[in-house]
């Protein structure tokens, strides 16, 4: 219990600092509101219509196909450390990895073949 | 090729198999997108999963563990493989000869079946948390697509929300026990776990029952047993009929076997041909016991008030779960040995139900008990399959459901102390028949407004006479299915 002391003793402080500096800025600050202050930031451009608008489902696959290939690229990496020395006992490592990849290429072609990546 | 690379290979053989399949569909939906409309993914299915079948058949050696202790093979596993395979067969038939489903995703469709197999395969043989996980995650997540399959309707991407949040609620409660129990017993194997757990029965803190239940969380959602059960009715009601017949029958399956492996390997200790013993203080067959009622009742209870069709069996097989963790009270074979026999009793007559719906629902566009209506009198083949399905799922002598229910009260009969478990089981057999009756009321006791004969297609006149006949046949003649159950179950890691 007192090697959690110091984590929750920081934790206090954090929260205490995030509402102190909260609470002074709103005694503290002037309050003059106009309509232009209170208007939504776009960058510096004047804001046209409005914000609402259906979000295309489209960039959630874009997404998990991203996030698919990225794991796929990762369990590649041990495979790349151990594939030199292994190939001195023989083609397994190769037949293996490239087994693996064929996999993916296929999963990939059938992603290009099905333009599951326009947008448009 | 080490031995031990080739011996690996040559026990996963069904599932390469079925993964050979499901890239024969996928290179198959790309490259020739015009015969997709075809009946081709389906005979490329049902001629996999006879393939994987063999492939299990041919197996089927001795009982050992593979790719280091993760995947069991035995004869348990080698049941539930050949119980998944024959399963997604059957499904795919039903599912391409239902107009629900639309035929420009049919290949799709069977993608995501196979792909939910290999999932309950991998679940049915874990011996590793790990694996249970992959196979629960591979099962839940491809079952959320095909929940919300009919994606331009509001229904079924409705059911496909539920059933996500729900899995994702428990797939994360239960990687937590996972990993509050590797960081008691240092290790995700089950046979580690139980031998910790045995060894070290003194002085068990609370976390350990807690990390257990959040386990049983987990594949309780799969089999939608309470507490993890509210998902069923919902999902079972907005997706397509097809889907539903899959869910109800092959993930039940894979989180049943997967429950027997875990608790039985981690939670007991093997103390005879066949026989367990719970490790002291984790009392499992009390635990099991209790489950078993609260889910019956629910099931039984929940189903009486309801007009929707398959929301009466979506309950219906909540309640039907609770009579199978009846069998698991024992702890011993003759239980596990009814539970399997059940399994199969219940395949047959749930997918027949489901499927039934399915017809009417196709031709009258409606679940409810209205649409049912003088169905009886309109399609006699119809009539008679659904009133066989229905007497089967109630347990009434002479069909197999009653065998089945036989078995599993005879087998919970012979554990010492829970007689009150067998009177409420049947109190609740009895409850069912009133809602089950509710149906064959609709269609014989009905009459429509407009008596129509109804032309069912050969096929689903066929393949509702080829799932009756072995409902009937098994309630009369069900001596090799019960050996052939009782060797898997001596064959148990």
């Amino acid at each position: 219990m007192e090697n959690f002391l110091p984590v929750l003793l920081l934790l206090f402080f954090a929260v205490c600092l995030c509402i102190g500096i909260y609470t002074v800025s709103h005694i503290l600050g002037p309050k003059n509101p106009n309509a232009s202050k209170l208007s939504t930031y776009e960058c510096g451009v004047e804001p046209e219509g409005s914000a609402r608008v259906p979000f295309k489902t489209h960039f959630y696959l874009v997404a998990v196909l991203f996030l698919l290939f990225d794991v796929e690229g990762v369990f590649f990496i041990p495979w790349a450390i151990i594939y030199r020395d292994s190939l001195k006992e023989g083609t397994d490592i190769l037949i293996a990895g490239g087994l693996y990849m064929a996999l993916l290429v296929l999963a990939l072609s059938y992603i290009f073949r099905k333009r599951l990546l326009r947008l448009h | 090729m080490t031995p031990e690379m080739m011996t690996n290979l040559k026990l996963f053989a069904p599932e390469i198999a079925l993964t050979f399949f499901l890239c024969t569909l996928f290179v198959y939906d790309a490259v020739l997108p015009s015969l997709r409309k075809t009946l081709f993914p389906l005979i490329v299915i049902v001629f996999g999963m006879g393939l994987a079948i063999w492939a299990t058949a041919d197996v089927a050696t001795g009982v050992q563990t593979y790719f280091s202790g993760m995947i069991a093979n035995d004869g348990f596993g080698n049941f539930f493989r050949i119980f998944f395979f024959a399963t997604a067969a059957i499904c795919a038939i039903v599912a391409y000869g239902s107009k629900e489903l639309e035929t420009s995703g049919r290949t799709e469709f069977g993608l995501l079946l196979l792909c939910i197999t290999f999932g309950l395969s991998l679940m049915a043989n874990a011996t590793h948390l790990l694996t249970l996980y992959i196979g629960i995650e591979t099962a839940s997540i491809l079952s959320f697509a095909m929940a919300g399959f009919a994606r331009h309707t509001l229904r079924g991407n409705e059911a496909s929300i539920k059933y996500l949040i729900f899995g994702a609620l428990s797939s994360g409660l239960m990687i937590y026990g996972f990993s509050l129990i590797y960081g008691y017993t240092g290790s995700l194997q089950y046979a580690e776990i139980g031998k910790y757990l045995t060894a070290h029965a003194d002085g068990r803190p609370l976390i350990v029952l807690f990390a257990l239940f959040l386990i049983y969380g987990g594949i309780a959602y799969k089999i939608s047993a309470f507490p993890m059960h509210f998902w069923t009715p919902d999902v079972y009601e907005g997706t397509t009929s097809p889907v539903a017949t899959f869910f109800s029958v092959g993930p039940k399956a894979a989180g049943v076997a997967a429950l027997i492996r875990f608790f039985l390997t981690a939670c007991a200790t093997k103390t005879g041909e066949g026989v367990w013993t719970s490790i002291p203080g984790l009392s499992l067959p009390n635990a099991v016991a209790m489950i078993a009622a609260v889910t019956m009742l629910i099931g039984n209870l929940s189903a009486i008030g309801q007009t929707n069709v398959k929301r009466i069996l979506a309950y219906s097989s909540i309640a039907h779960v609770g009579y199978i963790l009846m069998g698991l009270v024992g702890m011993e074979k003759t239980g596990l040995t009814a539970i399997l026999f059940y399994l199969v009793a219940y395949c047959l007559m749930n997918i027949g139900a489901f499927w039934v719906v399915g017809i009417v629902s196709d031709i009258k566009k409606s679940e409810d008990l209205s649409a049912f209506r003088g169905m009886g009198w309109s399609s006699p083949t119809l009539g008679v399959c659904m009133a066989v399905f229905l007497f089967s799922l109630t347990g009434i002598p002479m069909f197999s459901g009653f065998i089945g229910k036989f078995l599993l009260f005879g087998a919970l009969l012979k554990a010492p102390g829970f007689l009150w478990l067998a009177i409420f089981g049947v109190l609740n057999s009895v409850v069912s028949l009133y809602y089950y009756s509710k149906i064959l009321k609709a269609m014989y006791f009905e009459r429509d407004e407009q008596v129509v004969a109804l032309d069912l297609l050969p096929l689903h006149r066929a393949g509702l006479v080829l799932l009756a006949i072995p409902t009937v046949v098994l309630g009369l003649f069900f001596g090799p299915v019960i050996e052939f159950a009782e060797k898997a179950v001596l064959s148990f890691l």
